[in-house]
């Protein structure tokens, strides 16, 4: 597949942002290739409700 | 592949934290990657052996790629050589985010973040609604 892309004028004048987190891209350029991965996990067990315990000892 | 130039008259970050990155300038490539471990407890307790990602596939397992199915020839035209912008402000840039202010080829993020929470209970003290036994 053939894909063109015409870039016109590009003219911002304020751009306000709270917050670009956990493997996002806040880009003022050009860019060939993106790859933005995030894992997140909260399963019903990380609840634990009892005496304190060290998680995941080394 | 020819790039534009960016322009940026005035850029503001308040924060910066956690493997991300804030760069002014044309970049080959940007790999950032970040692994958080976060325990919320309802004391102020802290083991300093804790923590080891191997014991949790969710830090171990490769992550699944999309598959390109067509080959996409691309061609661009710029009709103006600039990408202008007065004024930037941002509050925080946090966990492998990138704000980059220029050109660049590849940026591959990657986070992965576990939570847990930890409430106290001593051993044999029941939660107050179980005593309650309402549901």
């Amino acid at each position: 597949m053939n894909f063109t892309v015409v870039n016109k004028d590009l003219n911002v004048v304020f751009c306000r942002v709270t917050a670009v987190a956990t493997s996002s891209v806040f880009l003022i350029g050009d860019v060939n290739n993106v790859g933005a991965s995030s894992v997140f996990d909260t399963p019903p067990e990380s609840l634990i409700i009892g005496p304190f315990v060290p998680l995941a000892p080394q | 592949m020819y790039n534009r130039n960016s322009i940026v008259d005035a850029a503001y970050v308040n924060i910066l934290g956690f493997s991300s990155i804030f760069n002014i300038g044309d970049s080959r490539e940007i790999l950032p990657k970040a692994n958080v471990f976060a325990v919320q407890r309802e004391a102020e307790v802290f083991y300093d052996n804790e923590g080891d990602f191997s014991k949790y596939d969710l830090f171990r397992l490769p992550i699944p790629r999309p598959i390109k199915s067509e080959n996409v020839v691309t061609s661009y035209i710029h009709e103006k050589p600039f990408i202008r912008t007065k004024f930037v402000k941002i509050l925080a840039v946090s966990t492998s985010a990138v704000f980059h202010i220029g050109s660049t080829d590849l940026i591959d993020m990657e986070a992965r973040v576990k939570h847990n929470r930890q409430l106290f209970r001593p051993k044999g003290v029941l939660d107050p609604e179980e005593q309650s036994g309402e549901d």
